[in-house]
């Protein structure tokens, strides 16, 4: 035990004489106040972040084996769920867990609704919090197609129909959501772009967003 | 540390240890019960793609079900799509509608009762698309 204090000690030190570390703990960490009433309903809002955590790490395990082509996506990703060592699991936490991001999403919403938390000042911590929804919800209906099953093939070609019924731009709409007249291939790579790159770093700018403003204005207090 | 904790307010608590364990702790109970239900309810179906045999009963992920169910419902399409669009709009600019600053929802009932129906329209919304 001594020696680990010493040596914790000596870290610490070190760090101080460079980056001021302990003030740094200090200010951020154990002199950071929450309100005493805060109870496990506003931990919600961590759990979707450690769900969306889990989303990306077990996502890049499935890029690793998964090929975004009609002809061997589904393939690759039944190889990841019979062959890769672990990766049954991967891919079952993947896509058991998008419902679970979008659940708990919803619940820690329901929760700033009931306390009213989305009032003056945090009004825009409600509205990044909607687009980062939203932005989950198109993260799930992007990922639904890239197994390339029937069911994510014509739930791709239902939900892409949608916002064909816009007026004036509708038809244009669904061909740039497709790229093509129907789900195909070009869809496909589209899909998986927009799931893998497009997505994560727009949400990771709202939580940026997000996180920051619940940093600089506080936890709602009690009503 | 005895003179650390004079610094907190009345009734506040520091952020770390104390609410960060609690997040930990509800980060356990979260992976204790996403892992066993992984395992044991995989959503596996692996059927490969068909694009000229339509399912029979195709309907979307659940949480895209009210959408759905509203635009088969509403006669219109256009009409349709501009409840929805009508409808996000109107959560994304929650905090500018509702500006009364009284919080606590037993002194705001008529915001309550909206809130409250909307949600109960939500899930109701849901269920009918599931089994319709």
């Amino acid at each position: 035990m001594e020696l680990i204090k010493d040596i914790n000690k000596k870290l610490l030190d070190w760090l101080d004489e460079r980056y001021d570390a302990r003030q740094w703990i200090r200010e951020n960490l154990t002199d950071k106040l929450v309100h005493k009433h805060i109870n496990w309903l506003y931990c919600f809002g961590g759990l979707s972040f450690l769900g969306f955590l889990l989303q990306i790490g077990t996502g890049i395990f499935l890029m690793m084996y998964y090929i975004p082509t009609p002809k061997d996506a589904l393939a690759s990703v039944q190889n990841i769920a019979n062959n890769v060592p672990f990766g049954w699991l991967f891919q079952r936490l993947h896509s058991v867990g998008a419902n679970v991001v979008n659940l708990l999403v919803m619940f820690h919403m329901l929760r700033v609704l009931y306390h009213g938390a989305y009032k003056k000042p945090r009004e825009f911590q409600w509205v990044s919090g909607v687009f980062l929804l939203l932005i989950t919800m198109a993260m799930s209906f992007t990922g639904y197609l890239l197994p390339w099953t029937q069911l994510s093939y014509w739930g791709a070609t239902i939900g892409t129909e949608m916002p064909g019924a816009t007026p004036i731009v509708g038809e244009w709409l669904v061909q740039l959501i497709r790229g093509s007249a129907q789900i195909t291939g070009i869809t496909l790579t589209r899909f998986y772009a927009i799931h893998v790159v497009v997505l994560p770093l727009t949400l990771i700018a709202f939580l940026g967003i997000h996180f920051l403003m619940i940093r600089k204005v506080g936890i709602s207090g009690p009503m | 540390m005895a003179k650390k904790k004079e610094k907190y307010e009345e009734g506040a608590v520091p952020f770390v240890p104390v609410h960060i364990m609690k997040e930990m702790a509800a980060a356990f109970i979260f992976l204790g019960i996403l892992i066993p239900l992984a395992i044991l309810y995989p959503f596996e179906e692996f059927e490969p793609a068909n694009p000229f045999v339509t399912p029979e009963h195709i309907k979307p992920e659940w949480y895209f079900l009210a959408a759905y169910q509203i635009l088969k419902i509403v006669p219109s399409k256009v009409l349709g799509l501009a409840l929805q669009g009508i409808a996000i709009l109107a959560i994304i600019l929650l905090p500018f509608w509702d500006t009364n600053l009284e919080r606590n929802p037993k002194k705001r009932p008529l915001f309550s009762i909206i809130a409250v129906g909307s949600i109960l329209a939500y899930i109701a919304l849901t269920i009918w698309g599931k089994y319709s």
